[in-house]
Parts: structure tokens; C-alpha cells; sequence
């Protein structure tokens, strides 16, 4: 099955001409200039515009909606409510617990209850005042621990185990036994707060309903093909009869990869109406919406011998959900499934739960459900380190996990670049001559990590290819592509543009990328699990593999010569000698444009434009063009939940951070962090590196500022961008990327993920360059200054002999 | 943000007429940076805002045994005021306070009139489901709520800090407000411009609804030396975490008096008189410097989660002092 194929790692005509090098992206400049059209630029004619109500209660039954009066309000079109959209959905089809508008009782602070259609927001949004909703508040569960420890009333009715949203215990190997030889065993407790993603762009749908019948919604979704078929689900509508398409996105980082209620209700609007309707959310909407980074407290131990090998690791982990399942199943597995790398251990058990709190639901940030875990072992590995006096960088060596390789709970490992993530930081960052050196205050600190290019795991288990393509090929020399895939800044398009190119042997200008539109292209995934690149990449290859041989064979039977004879180059098919003397990418060089005389044809050989070779290829064979497709091979461990975390391929990433402290005033400053990425192969080294700077931004931004969680009353404690502290270019460290290559044998060319991997060791590097530079552990994030003054009091304290007091009035 | 009705001022006399004496009517708009907030926040819901980008721009330092006292017209930029060379050489802690504030494009149309009126940043008194204290509720929310950047000082029923980067600095130079109003100006030390909540809960300054800020006057003392050392958990787009000033009379390197304000620690600018006790007649040194930050927090009172400010704050001291009086190690 071509799906299946693997294309191998080698440049098809002779060497690179696109591949490898730092080209713009296709819409680059239409971005720059605000050329580019976002979901919220679209306006059509008779359009309205539609407001959410929002629940003032963490947890609440609805005893009444009352929208008379809102509904004879001027210029208000129509009202709805749960009653009207009654469908439960959810993205895994275990957990579908999510209504569009709340039916029946509310279960955090902001879900949506209502919506209102109206000429303008404005009229949206006094009509939303005139609703009256009489509630019936319930016992609002706002810590996980207090949910898991009691259920009544239960956050959800009818399910069997109370609050928990679910449980995963797996276990390989006597991890007891192997902890109990260790010679030094590390036990500790990590915190991991809650961060949501923040793109600058809101959430933003758009629905239309024509007279024939077909249900079209624009929305700045990352999943077309799931919210495709949850609308389906959700209206009753046939799925033939909608059309998903997602415009220009403004950033999405795991935040659109849900079904949302407005999506729904733009749609039921536009139904209900016969108008377009859109709906636009607010910021603070946005961080209501949130389906950010779980919240996670963790238990790790972790035993080695004496000489740092580690010998098991143990982990029991709580997570605190929010409201709503979103894909917190596949986070429950993750935040124990995904730690079997780089390093390897023979013996692992964790033990996590998801309880159901009254909060904004959580769900996917950038490196799911893998970055809380990874920066409690990474702290506790520098801990293990510390104590047997070994170097951070030199225990991890001595635990890698290898290339080709499974790891403890079944993963196949294909290639590993870790060693070289390793040395490269090492090398880069002086480490050998300043790590335990600086003046106090100043310290640098060391972690790893590995994250999935893709996932086994397509969502609803279905055996239908994971990624599709369609190519057109013109007559005028355009090829166009037609894929599923969500850019969501990532830059998806342009590596589909780079890649046809590449193996079509035609100018960047040549081929043009229609995405995400659910009527023009064959169904894939959507954006998440780092997948676009590796899965999208392959299915490209595989339909130009397929196109390519008629092309080549119209040209060479039209010149009758072999198709050896026959090279495509930036547009231009040229006849090589005979036998080939080099490969064409070097024996034609320079900038060959279509229409210009490459170099050769002074030399009396053959040539024509690649517009020449499609006509004659399609007076040949008929209309040009092809399918392509690619799905995972069969992976994951033997044992339920075994395939959850299996990805074909495994990027790798090893940073050093430098930090320094004010130890008077509590604040870390994050000075430079050296990031190295094992990507496989860089298609663009240029987006490769704009994504690890991207990561390791986020990284440092989740450790030293962003929190996002509700206050004591169940409200946002500051759903604002001014109360939910990013980074600005003032606080953002100097950022090195330093790209390694293990040219993976099964990814496009030998590519594999950069926009997650990259994020997870920046959180734990800080906190050990933190013990580098004053001789504090932070164990609890973020590492506020009142937590650093907590700590460094404490450490005092403790030298001093004295029991350590808590510092007055606590520590945030 | 709800629909209201526009008047642009192009005097003093036009913005006064335009604004009501009933709170919350009417209200001044310069930079809009805070306000424009609150509008979109639903804090604020004016029927008419009154543009006065038109009141003075002016920034006068004289010079010479004369010169008694600088001016700055309230509707002068914040990138103005810390881009003016004699301004900044005369009262680098103002200056330096101003370079600080928000981000450069905040600095580029917020005023120095904006500044010193801004409504505070508590998360509860910002958020539209919050009936605090401030907006004519029962109770402050700090209390038993989320706090770490709260009051730790002044043991009032509302626990905000007041959010003014200038007033700190303008308090330590003592400068005067000139404040007109229908009945016509009045001048206000800066230090009693601010007000407790005790005092007045729906405002944080003496101005009536009806009243404006036209300028500041800073006295001219050539033996002044002052700076500003912030504090902040983020370096720019955000507010300080705690901050002070020092303002040293010195002769040569002894302090012969000093005003000591600390900043983001109380509802108003919060005066150090124990710390400026405590180093009358000094010779200013590290410790001398940490002893009157040790005099400055004493009396602190933290909440359940803002213990760190005391720490924070008594850091900005120290090293104000020491900045000021020219010792503080980069």
C-alpha cells in the first residue's frame, strides 16, 4: 500500500535544490504586508454578528432561561440556547461530554449558555443583558484532590468513578525491586501550574447556510476534518452537505485543536436565520475557552547506582482537567508514556488521574501532556546527578537510550540525535569551563527531551489513510496541491510547496497550495502531534512519485531517449549525456528559469520548459494528476494503551540554559539558552530554527511568568494580556538554535517534528541553572521571586541549623 | 465598550465645561491608555468623554540662582518627559520613572496627567464580575482571595496599590498638582493628592468628577540627588512588583535630610519617614543604606500570599538609596 511506502532520504534528481535552504514561506509577505485574510477579515453580505452568554458560576444547575426579552430587542435575528444544540460532542469519541451551550447545569466560570444573533455586537451584546438565567449554585470543585476525595454533587452525572476523568496505572518491570538495590534513590514532589497558549489571533467562525442546502463554516480551527465531522454530529446535517474551511491563522499552539461552542453556534445561527453569521470571541473569552497546559502534581522517584545508571523510575501524577474531557485521555497517557526517552531505565511504573475541577477546560499546549513530567525528572536527574557528584551532561550520557532501540514500554526508536543535542550544547555553551564555575548568582543548567513526530493514534481508530494529497498538474506549468493539512503558522503550505518542487523539479513559483479547505482537499488529521510535516511530507512524495514517471517518459519518448536522459530542474527539463556524467542538480547549476536558456542548451542539448513536458505528457496520458497518502506502520507495545505515544519517529532536544539571580530581590533573569534539536533532516533550516527559538521562548515563558489559573471565587485570575505575563522582546533571553540532522529513515527525506520538541527542556534547565547559581532546588512552578526568596530563606535557614520558618505572609 | 459622545477640548476652559460634576458621567481623556481599558472592561460606562490632548505640553526647567520650580503640563508625553535633557539631569528619579513606564508606544501617548490619575490594576477591581469595594460592593476580595500583588501597607478596607510610576518620584521631590476646577485652581502637595480608601473609596485622588490636573511643579534644589529602582516581575508592558525613591540632601557624601517613597506597596505612595530618620546625617554606605530599608519595611503588615513584597521593597530602598547617592554596583 503506498500509504505505507518509505520514500527514503535521498534528494530525488542528484542533490537539494530547494530542500535545505532558508526560503521565505508562501505567505510570508501577505502576512507582513496584512494582506493575508484571517477569519474575522471575512464579510458577507447581510452578515450577522453573534454573542456568547457566559456562566457567572464555577458550578451551577439551570433552572430557567427566559430570552423574551432579548429576542424583541432591536436588530436582534434570534436567541438560542442548550435546547437548540442538544448534541453532545468532544475530539475523542470515548468522551463526548461537551455541549455547544450549556444543557441542563454550567460547570466551570465562562461556559457558554446562550447565544445571540444580532445585526451588530453591539446589539449582540444588550440583548445578551436581557437574558435571564436563574441558577441553582452548586458545590464548586476548584483543587483536584478535593474532587478525586469526594463527588457529590458529581461534576458530571451518571459515570461510575465520581470525579476522576480518568486513570492509567501501567507498569514495566519490578520497579520496587529495582529501587530497592539502587544505590541512590531521589523522592520528590513537582508542581507543574497551568498555562494556556495565547495566540494572538481570537477564536473566530463565520457560518453561511445557501439555498442549496450546503452549510459552509469558516473558523481558525487547527482540526478542519474533526470539526467537519462534529458539526455533522452536532446538527444533524449530512457531512457532504458542510464545508470547513480554515483561513489564514493568527497562531494556535494546540488552542484550536477542540470542536468549540462557536463553531456550532455560527452555524445553528446561520441555519436558523438565513443569514451569515459570525461570531468573534473577546480576549477574555479566549482564556475562558483556554484547553491549555494541564495543571500536574507529580511524585517521582527515581533510583540509579553509584555510578548513574538509572535503575527505575516511579511516578505518580495527578492532573487537574477543568470541566471537560477535551483530550484528556490521551494527556493522561502521555504524561507517563512519552518519559521512555532519551534515557533509558529497565524498570518504570506510573500511576496518573485526571480529576474533573470547575475550571476552564484543559487540553493540548505545544508538547501535550509530555512537558510537566519531563521538567519534574529532568530536576530530579540533575538532583540524582548533584548528589553522586557526577556532571548533568555526563549522567545523561551515561543513560542514553540509543538509535533503533525500544524503549522500556514498547516504543520503536528509529533514529536518536540526542548524543549530538548533547555535545552541541556542550561545545556551545562553554559549559565544560563554566558549569559549577560562575560567581554566585550566576549558574547554568542542563536538560533533555523527546517528543513524537506524529502519532499512530488517528483520533477515531479508523484503518483510512492518516494524510492525503491531490496534485493538479496544468498545462501552464502550475502544479497545484491539494491538502487537508492546517498551517497554523508552522508553515505546513510552504513545506508542501518545497517538497513538490523538489521532487517535481520545478521553481518554487511553479506550485501553489490549497489547504484546509474540506470540498478541495482530501481529508487529513489537522495540526497537531507534530504531524504535518512527517505524515503531509510523505503523502506529497508518494502522489509526485506516482505523477513524475509519466511526466518524465512523455519528454523522453518525445526526444527517444531513455528516461534516465530526461532532468527536470527549477522548471526546466534538460537531456543529460549518456550515460549521466554527474547529477543534473550540478551539471546544470545557476537560476534556470522556464522560458530562459539553461547553460546547456549552448552546448546543443535538448531542452523545454516544464509547461512543455506537462502538454506533452497530458496529450499522452490524459488529464494529469495524482493521489497521495501515507499512514504509520503498525507500533506501540503490546499491552492496552501500548499504541497511545507511539509515533514513527521520535525528535530529540537538549538545551543549556543561563540564568542569573537576584538572590534580594527573588527574580531569575534567563540570559541565553543554547537549543539543540535533533529535526532529522532541516527542510527549511530557517522555519526549524524559528521553531526552536519559538519553543524555547514558550519554555522560558511558562517557567518564569505565565500562569493561568482561576482565583478562590472560580474566576480567571486575570483573563487579560496585561494579568497573564508574557514575555516581550525585553524579557526574551538570547536565543541560540543549533539544528543537529539524524536523517531519519522513514521521514520525508529524512525529516522529523521541531515545533513541539523544543519547548520541553527549557522549564527544567532553568530551574537547575537556578541550583547552578544559588544552590536552590525549584520543585514548584513558576519561579516567581516569591517562591525564590521562599527557597533561598529556607536554604539559609537550613545551613544555619534552624527549622526553616514558612516567610511571612507565604510565598507566590 | 459602550457607545458614548465625543468632545474635543482644545482648552482648559471648553474640557471644563465639558465634564459633570457626577462620577463616572464624564470623564478626560488624554493617552487613553487606562481609560480606553476600563471602557472596554465595562468598569467605566461614560455617556461623554472629553478629549484634553489639548491642555499644556509644556516641560520649563529653569536655571540659575533664581529658578524656583520646574513645570510639566499635564498632557505632556511620558517619552517627552524622560527625553527632555534638563529635566532629566535635574530630577533623574522622575525621569527614570517615566522611561519605565508600560511599553515605548504606551510612553509615546500616555501623559503625565494620565499617569498620576490612572485607576488601579487589582485583578478584582478590573474584572467586571467583582463588585468590590471600589464599585460599591460589600468587601475587597483580596482579603481572602488571590493577593501576591496586593497592599502591605496601610491596613485599609481595599487593598490595592496605587499604580502611578511618577507620583513616587514627584512625592520625594515634592512636587505640587495644580488642579482647576469650576470654582476655579487650587495647588496640592503631591503627597496629599493621593488618598486612602478610608477617605474616599470611589477614587484614589482629591479630584472632584469635574475637576482636571493642568500641570505639576517640582522645586528646583541644586543639592538634591535622586533616583528610582523598580522592582518588576516582567520588564516592560507591566507594573512595577514594588519600587522607591530616594531624594538625598546631601553635603558631600552625608545626608543631611532625604525623602524616601516606596511605590506598588500601598493605596497610595507610601512615605518612609523611619527610613528617611535613619539616615539624617549619615555618610551614605551599603549598610547604612540597608539599615534605613530595614526602618522603611517595619511597619509592614503583608497579607496571606505578598509576603515577598516586604523583601522586594526593602531591596527597591536600599538600592534607590544607593543609586541616588551614586553607589549602587550595576
Amino acid at each position: 500500500m503506498a500509504s505505507r511506502d518509505i520514500h527514503g532520504i535521498d534528494a530525488p534528481w542528484g542533490a537539494f535544490r530547494h530542500v535545505g535552504r532558508d526560503l521565505r514561506k508562501v505567505d510570508g509577505l501577505a502576512k507582513a504586508t496584512g494582506a493575508a485574510m484571517y477569519t474575522d477579515d471575512i464579510a458577507l453580505p447581510g452578515m450577522l454578528h453573534a454573542k456568547t452568554l457566559r456562566s457567572p458560576h464555577a458550578h451551577a444547575r439551570i433552572r430557567s432561561i427566559d430570552a423574551a426579552d432579548a429576542l424583541r430587542l432591536a436588530g436582534v435575528h434570534a436567541v438560542i440556547t442548550g435546547e437548540h444544540l442538544p448534541v453532545t460532542y468532544g475530539i475523542l469519541p470515548w468522551t463526548q461530554d461537551e455541549t455547544a451551550l450549556a444543557v441542563g447545569k454550567v460547570r466551570f466560570v465562562g461556559e457558554p449558555v446562550a447565544a445571540v444573533a444580532a445585526v451588530d455586537e453591539d446589539a449582540a451584546n444588550a440583548a445578551l443583558k436581557l437574558i435571564r438565567v436563574e441558577y441553582e449554585p452548586l458545590h464548586a470543585y476548584l483543587d483536584p484532590f478535593e474532587s478525586l476525595a469526594r463527588h457529590d454533587p458529581p461534576i458530571h452525572e451518571g459515570r461510575k468513578d465520581g470525579n476522576v476523568s480518568k486513570h492509567v496505572h501501567l507498569a514495566f518491570g519490578d520497579v520496587d525491586a529495582a529501587l530497592a538495590e539502587a544505590d541512590v534513590v531521589i523522592e520528590d514532589d513537582y508542581v507543574f501550574h497551568g498555562t494556556t497558549h495565547a495566540a494572538i489571533e481570537p477564536h473566530c467562525a463565520v457560518g453561511h447556510y445557501g439555498a442549496d442546502g450546503v452549510l459552509t463554516v469558516w473558523s481558525s480551527t487547527q482540526i478542519t476534518h474533526y470539526v467537519h465531522r462534529a458539526l455533522a454530529r452536532v446538527l444533524d446535517v449530512p457531512a457532504h452537505r458542510i464545508r470547513v474551511i480554515q483561513p489564514c491563522l493568527g497562531g494556535a499552539f494546540g488552542g484550536k485543536s477542540d470542536p468549540f461552542s462557536l463553531e456550532f453556534v455560527v452555524a445553528k445561527l446561520a441555519m436558523t436565520t438565513g443569514r451569515p453569521v459570525k461570531m468573534l470571541y473577546t480576549r477574555e473569552e479566549v482564556f475562558y475557552t483556554h484547553r491549555g497546559r494541564h495543571p500536574m502534581h507529580m511524585r517521582y522517584r527515581t533510583g540509579a547506582t553509584r555510578e548513574g545508571r538509572l535503575v527505575g523510575v516511579d511516578a505518580t501524577i495527578v492532573i487537574d482537567g477543568g470541566a471537560y474531557s477535551s483530550y484528556g485521555l490521551v494527556t493522561t497517557y502521555y504524561a507517563g508514556q512519552l518519559l521512555t526517552g532519551p534515557y533509558a531505565f529497565a524498570t518504570y511504573r506510573f500511576d496518573s488521574t485526571r480529576a474533573f475541577t470547575n475550571k476552564p477546560p484543559c487540553g493540548p499546549k505545544r508538547g501535550h501532556g509530555s512537558v510537566q513530567p519531563r521538567f519534574a525528572f529532568e530536576v530530579q536527574l540533575d538532583e540524582l546527578a548533584s548528589t553522586l557528584e557526577i556532571d548533568p551532561i555526563e549522567i545523561r550520557r551515561r543513560n542514553l537510550l540509543g538509535e533503533h532501540t525500544t524503549t522500556v514500554n514498547g516504543q520503536r526508536i528509529t533514529s536518536n540525535g540526542f548524543a549530538r543535542c548533547l555535545d552541541v550544547v556542550e561545545h556551545a555553551s562553554n559549559w565544560k569551563t563554566r558549569h559549577g564555575q560562575l560567581p554566585f548568582g550566576r549558574g547554568m543548567g542542563v536538560a533533555g527531551s523527546m517528543y513524537i513526530s506524529g502519532t499512530n493514534y488517528p483520533i477515531y481508530p479508523n484503518p483510512m489513510p492518516q494524510a492525503a494529497v491531490q496534485l493538479k498538474i496544468d498545462r501552464s506549468g502550475l502544479v497545484t496541491v491539494f491538502t487537508g493539512a492546517n498551517d497554523i503558522g508552522q508553515g505546513s503550505n510552504s513545506i508542501a510547496q518545497y517538497l513538490v518542487a523538489e521532487e517535481l523539479g520545478l521553481a518554487l513559483d511553479q506550485v501553489r497550495v490549497v489547504s484546509a479547505d474540506t470540498d478541495l482537499c482530501p481529508v487529513d488529521l489537522g495540526a497537531y502531534s507534530s504531524r504535518e510535516t512527517f505524515m503531509v511530507g510523505n503523502a506529497l512524495i508518494d502522489a509526485c512519485r506516482k505523477v513524475r514517471p509519466l511526466v518524465v517518459r512523455a519528454v523522453a519518448d518525445h526526444w527517444q531517449v531513455d528516461p534516465s536522459r530526461v532532468r527536470f530542474v527549477d522548471g526546466v527539463v534538460v537531456e543529460l549525456d549518456d550515460p549521466p556524467l554527474q547529477p543534473a542538480g550540478v551539471a546544470v547549476g545557476g537560476e534556470a528559469r522556464p522560458g530562459a536558456s539553461p547553460p546547456d542548451a549552448a552546448a546543443g542539448r535538448r531542452w523545454m520548459t516544464a509547461a512543455e513536458a506537462f502538454q506533452l505528457a497530458e496529450a499522452r496520458f490524459d488529464t494529469l494528476g495524482a493521489t497521495g497518502a501515507y499512514n504509520t506502520p503498525t507500533l506501540g507495545g503490546d499491552y492496552r494503551g501500548g499504541t497511545i505515544g507511539a509515533a514513527p519517529a521520535y525528535s530529540f532536544t537538549a538545551h543549556v540554559v543561563e540564568v542569573s539571580v537576584d538572590v534580594e530581590t527573588g527574580r531569575i533573569t534567563c540570559e541565553k539558552v543554547w537549543i539543540a534539536h535533533d529535526c532529522g533532516r532541516a527542510l527549511n533550516p530557517m522555519l526549524v530554527a524559528g521553531q526552536m527559538e519559538g519553543s524555547a521562548y514558550m519554555g522560558v515563558a511558562e517557567a518564569l511568568m505565565e500562569a493561568h489559573g482561576v482565583n478562590r471565587f472560580g474566576l480567571h485570575a486575570g483573563p487579560s494580556l496585561l494579568d497573564y505575563r508574557i514575555p516581550t522582546t525585553v524579557d526574551t533571553p538570547e536565543l541560540a538554535a543549533l539544528i543537529v540532522e539524524s536523517l531519519d529513515p522513514e521521514g520525508p527525506y529524512g525529516a522529523k517534528e521541531a515545533g513541539e520538541g523544543p519547548l520541553h527542556p527549557a522549564i527544567p534547565a532553568i530551574s537547575n541553572a537556578v541550583f547552578d547559581a544559588v544552590g536552590i532546588r525549584l520543585k514548584h512552578l513558576p519561579f516567581t521571586p516569591g517562591k525564590v526568596l521562599a527557597a533561598l530563606r529556607a536554604r539559609k535557614d537550613a545551613a544555619a541549623g534552624t527549622p526553616a520558618p514558612a516567610l511571612a505572609g507565604g510565598a507566590r | 465598550m459602550k457607545a458614548f459622545a465625543y468632545v474635543n477640548a482644545t482648552n482648559e476652559k471648553d474640557a471644563l465645561a465639558a465634564l459633570v460634576p457626577e462620577r463616572g458621567k464624564a470623564v478626560p481623556i488624554a493617552g487613553g491608555q487606562d481609560l480606553l481599558s476600563l471602557m472596554k472592561d465595562y468598569i467605566l460606562t461614560p455617556e461623554r468623554v472629553v478629549n484634553v490632548k489639548g491642555l499644556p505640553t509644556t516641560i520649563a526647567v529653569p536655571v540659575g540662582p533664581s529658578a524656583d520650580y520646574a513645570v510639566v503640563g499635564a498632557a505632556t508625553r511620558l517619552a517627552d518627559l524622560a527625553a527632555h535633557e534638563a529635566f532629566r539631569k535635574a530630577f533623574p528619579a522622575i525621569a527614570e520613572a517615566a522611561a519605565e513606564v508600560g511599553t515605548p508606544q504606551i510612553r509615546n501617548v500616555g501623559t503625565v496627567g494620565g499617569n498620576l490619575c490612572q485607576r488601579p490594576r487589582c485583578w478584582y477591581f478590573r474584572n467586571e464580575e467583582f463588585r468590590c469595594l471600589k464599585k460599591g460592593g460589600a468587601r475587597c476580595f483580596a482579603v481572602e482571595g488571590e493577593n501576591q500583588f496586593h497592599a502591605i501597607f496601610g491596613d485599609a478596607p481595599c487593598h490595592i496599590v496605587h499604580p502611578s510610576s511618577l507620583a513616587v518620584p514627584l512625592i520625594a521631590h515634592e512636587a505640587r498638582i495644580k488642579v482647576v476646577g469650576p470654582s476655579g485652581e487650587r495647588e496640592v502637595p503631591a503627597a496629599e493628592f493621593f488618598v486612602m480608601p478610608d477617605r474616599k473609596m470611589y477614587g484614589e485622588n482629591v479630584l472632584e468628577p469635574n475637576e482636571l490636573v493642568t500641570e505639576v511643579r517640582i522645586p528646583i534644589r541644586p543639592g538634591v540627588k535622586s533616583a528610582t529602582y523598580e522592582v518588576r516581575y516582567k520588564q516592560s508592558h507591566d507594573w512595577p512588583i514594588a519600587f522607591a525613591t530616594a531624594a538625598l540632601t546631601m553635603t558631600g557624601d552625608t545626608v543631611r535630610s532625604s525623602r524616601i517613597v516606596m511605590g506598588a506597596v500601598a493605596p497610595v505612595p507610601w512615605r518612609a519617614e523611619a527610613a528617611e530618620k535613619a539616615l539624617a546625617g549619615k555618610r551614605v554606605t551599603e549598610a547604612v543604606a540597608m539599615g534605613a530599608a530595614d526602618a522603611a519595611v517595619a511597619e509592614a503588615k503583608p497579607m496571606s500570599g505578598n509576603g515577598y513584597k516586604v523583601q522586594v521593597v526593602r531591596t527597591a530602598v536600599t538600592r534607590a538609596i544607593l543609586k541616588a547617592a551614586g553607589l549602587l554596583k550595576a
